[in-house]
């Protein structure tokens, strides 16, 4: 079955990567931008970051940590789901790295300032909430996925970032994909 | 209660494909996140692959 998803429309392709944009529909409008960028070589692979968020037409800039709340939030993750199989067709040899904008420290710091919850004081909830979404949707439709991705997961460690082989429902601070 | 009015004179009708165009134009050549690339760059500073 076809996902339910808003049509995205390439642009700016570059060696350096490429970008797409949509527009999300619900109570307002608002153009969303998904953008891929080399940023570093690994294992013979040109590693692109996959960024995604709101183009604000006032600040003629991307917000990537605002909360839409347009009501359309499947269509949206869909959408840039779907971006993936487009931009492997482009960059076949690619490695995508995906974080979420509430990954960082600075994200936590922010929280905290305004954290309502009691239950918050070990670790924020809040924190990596976005890269859960991606790791749930890799868990759940990890056998179909891993016909044409291999998936690895990251995990910050006082020594550095360790990858691995990504493990269905195991939390990750970041997923590395390549096409097989 | 009064509605907003809308000076219509000084707007124009576009289509979505040309308005994502437009973005796009402005955007052209921009790196839009470039927090999360310096904090990609760094994780790649300090990586560390475990074989299972």
């Amino acid at each position: 079955m076809a996902l339910p998803t808003y049509q995205i429309q390439p642009q700016d392709i570059t060696d350096t990567g490429i970008k797409y944009f949509f527009i999300s529909k619900g109570p307002n409008d608002v153009i969303k931008a998904v953008e891929y960028f080399y940023f570093t070589d690994y294992n013979d692979r040109r590693v692109y970051n996959l960024g995604f968020g709101d183009y604000v037409i006032e600040k003629d800039e991307i917000d990537d940590r605002i909360n839409t709340d347009n009501g359309d939030a499947y269509y949206v993750f869909n959408t840039v789901l779907n971006t993936v199989p487009a931009f492997f067709n482009s960059f076949a040899d690619a490695a995508v790295i995906v974080r979420g904008s509430d990954s960082s420290n600075e994200f936590e710091e922010e929280c905290r300032k305004t954290c309502k919850r009691k239950n918050c004081e070990g670790s924020c909830r809040k924190r990596h909430q976005r890269i859960r979404t991606y790791c749930s949707y890799v868990s759940r439709e990890y056998y179909s996925l891993t016909q044409t991705y291999d998936f690895f997961g990251g995990f910050e460690t006082e020594d550095g970032t360790v990858i691995e082989r990504f493990i269905k429902n195991k939390s990750y601070h970041s997923v590395l994909l390549v096409r097989k | 209660m009064k509605t907003k009015e809308k000076n219509a004179e000084h707007m124009v009708q576009i289509s979505e494909s040309g308005l994502l165009s437009l973005v796009a134009s402005k955007l052209k050549g921009r790196l839009l996140f470039p927090e999360k690339v310096e904090e990609a760059k760094k994780i790649f500073t300090n990586i560390k692959f475990s074989e299972l």
